[in-house]
């Protein structure tokens, strides 16, 4: 059986409802809902602070949800966190590795802790290896690898169970083009094979290239779900912004959506080079303070702007109570 | 419950340990070379005491490791956080392996390391004139109690603290400073009154008069009832505070 990545076939391998969760008075996760299938790749994307960490942390049975339910291949998780654990292979954001211990000493315990022994474990470690380029790393230990290879590391170990559910908490960051790009094959194949995967990142660029089933979440709501040109053909509409030194400019133009933010007015349109020569053509003389002209592209980051009335930056809240 | 995991996790500590043998040779070497250094000065002691035909290593083998024994708890502490400080902790957590089987899995190597301690440092002790005039099974039986009474000081120690910082400080200081209470670093006979009166109150008073009444005294095994019930009785509140304050949840903070 194959699988696309946006993906159909079978029952959900993760099926979550009314999923909540606050730390303190920030609420990490306001009542979300989410499924993923085998094959498909989910991509949870927000910024910082979005909740796609808690969501990753209370599917692997790391920390308790407030209210909402947690099915794992029809199993309870809440309830039955040890009977779902086989099916599920994590790797979490912070990148965890024995550092004192070879490669092939991490793969291996890891390997052991999901039960797999003797050859079967030596072909596992040899065919992980092979696909996140560990070949020649084997027998060196973590803290003498770079970030890059150390990150490839931790992603392999999430694999050694060869587990049904893939909970990937921003595998890429601080990965190198080398890494990046293994990764990204790596969870292609994976839901090739039939392995759902919860991918979640800040980076959108990565879910556009991985043609997921995105989950868009906001403040640890839902704002939009779908595959990824279903998205960008309901919600993504293209932009003009322009950023003036002082005052914005009163402009009137009759037809397109106008937004004014400080020193910024932002334009939506379909058409965005007959907007642009409209717009320059009412400017005059304001048009020396134009300080910066950005042309925003139907993509899921208009899909954000258009959702949210936000541009979309990944690093928006740093300050964080808990898990984000 | 899975023997096969528990083993994966000791394993896996052993291969750490390999790496970074210091803990194994610190808990070996040193009381062997601190009982070399004081033996004839502690058998002076002893003859003042009304001790004789006794040699000084009747006392100072067993009181060095008494005391070295107790640095044990600490490298479990450290154990489980240098977890943290490598971001496997989670990873552990989120494996098929429960929680019983992760804190046995990282507590017996250390728990054996206790055995394989006091095996060593007796039998290097007998080389050194250890003569044991007592019940040997009675030596046996407070050994067994000592090591499960380390072995849940370790789970109550990762427990109770939230920093490395702190199960050093209380592992290295806090080890020192109970085994001079205790009598583990000279007899409680040349010591103050006031730590007599306090002495009980120590796992290795308790350790240290089981073995001075069997190895100095030559008492059968009955001596060795009363220290090694107390013993497993500390090792029982050891392990309450473990199971009311350990949460795997909790955020620990290494080094890093």
């Amino acid at each position: 059986m194959s699988f696309d990545h946006v993906g159909q076939a079978g029952e959900p391998i993760l099926a979550v409802s009314g999923l909540e969760k606050s730390y303190g008075d920030k609420i990490a996760l306001n009542g979300i809902d989410v499924e993923a299938r085998p094959g498909q790749v989910v991509a949870l994307l927000g910024p910082n602070g979005a909740g796609k960490t808690t969501f990753a942390s209370i599917v692997a049975g790391l920390v308790k949800p407030d209210a909402g339910t947690v099915l794992v291949g029809g199993v309870d998780a809440l309830r039955h966190p040890h009977s779902v654990r086989p099916l599920i292979g994590l790797a979490p954001q912070t990148t965890g590795v024995y550092e004192v211990l070879t490669v092939r000493e991490n793969l291996t315990f890891f390997g052991e802790l999901a039960g797999i022994r003797g050859a079967t474990l030596r072909q596992r470690i040899d065919d992980v290896s092979a696909s996140l380029l560990l070949e020649d790393l084997s027998s060196r230990p973590c803290q003498q690898l770079s970030g890059g290879e150390k990150r490839r590391v931790h992603m392999a170990v999430a694999l050694m169970g060869r587990p049904r559910l893939l909970l990937l908490d921003e595998p890429t960051v601080g990965a190198d083009i080398l890494t990046r790009t293994a990764l990204l094959e790596v969870v292609t194949q994976l839901a090739g094979e039939g392995t759902a995967v919860v991918y979640s990142t800040h980076y959108l660029p990565e879910i556009e290239s991985l043609n997921a089933f995105v989950v868009l979440l906001d403040h640890g709501n839902v704002i939009a779900q779908g595959p990824v040109q279903e998205l960008v053909a309901r919600h993504g509409l293209a932009a003009l912004e322009l950023r003036f030194d002082g005052p914005v400019p009163d402009l009137s133009l009759e037809g397109l959506s106008i937004t004014r933010q400080g020193e910024l007015i932002r334009i939506v349109t379909p058409d965005l080079a007959l907007a642009a020569a409209r717009v320059f053509e009412v400017l005059g003389g304001d048009a020396q303070r134009l300080r910066s002209l950005d042309v925003i592209h139907p993509s899921l980051e208009s899909v954000f702007l258009a959702l949210t009335g936000r541009r979309y930056d990944p690093d928006e809240e740093d300050q964080r109570v808990g898990p984000s | 419950m899975s023997v096969r995991r528990s083993v994966a996790i000791t394993r896996n500590e052993v291969r750490v340990l390999r790496r970074d043998p210091s803990p194994l040779i610190f808990v070996l070497a040193v009381p062997i070379l601190v009982t070399y250094i004081l033996r004839d000065g502690i058998g002076a002691i002893l003859q003042v005491q009304g001790y004789h035909g006794v040699s000084g290593a009747d006392f100072a083998v067993p009181a060095e490791a008494v005391t070295f024994i107790f640095f044990i708890p600490a490298f479990i502490g450290f154990s489980f956080f240098r977890e943290h400080g490598w971001a496997t902790w989670d990873r552990l957590r989120a494996s098929s392996a429960t929680s019983s089987e992760i804190l046995i899995g990282k507590v017996l190597p250390m728990c054996i390391l206790g055995v394989i301690q006091l095996g060593v440092v007796f039998l290097v002790g007998v080389g050194l004139g250890l003569h044991v005039r007592g019940s040997t099974v009675g030596v046996a039986l407070v050994a067994a109690s000592l090591v499960l009474c380390v072995g849940t000081l370790g789970l109550a120690t990762i427990a109770v603290f939230k920093t490395m910082g702190q199960v050093n400080a209380f592992g290295n200081v806090g080890s020192v400073a109970l085994a001079g209470l205790g009598g583990a670093l000279m007899p409680l006979a040349v010591l103050p009154g006031w730590v007599h009166r306090i002495a009980p109150a120590t796992p290795q008073y308790w350790a240290m008069r089981g073995f001075n009444s069997l190895i100095l005294d030559g008492d059968r095994l009955r001596a060795a009832l009363l220290p090694a019930g107390v013993l497993t009785a500390f090792a029982a509140g050891f392990t309450l505070i473990a199971l009311w304050r350990l949460r795997f949840s909790d955020t620990k903070r290494s080094w890093a």
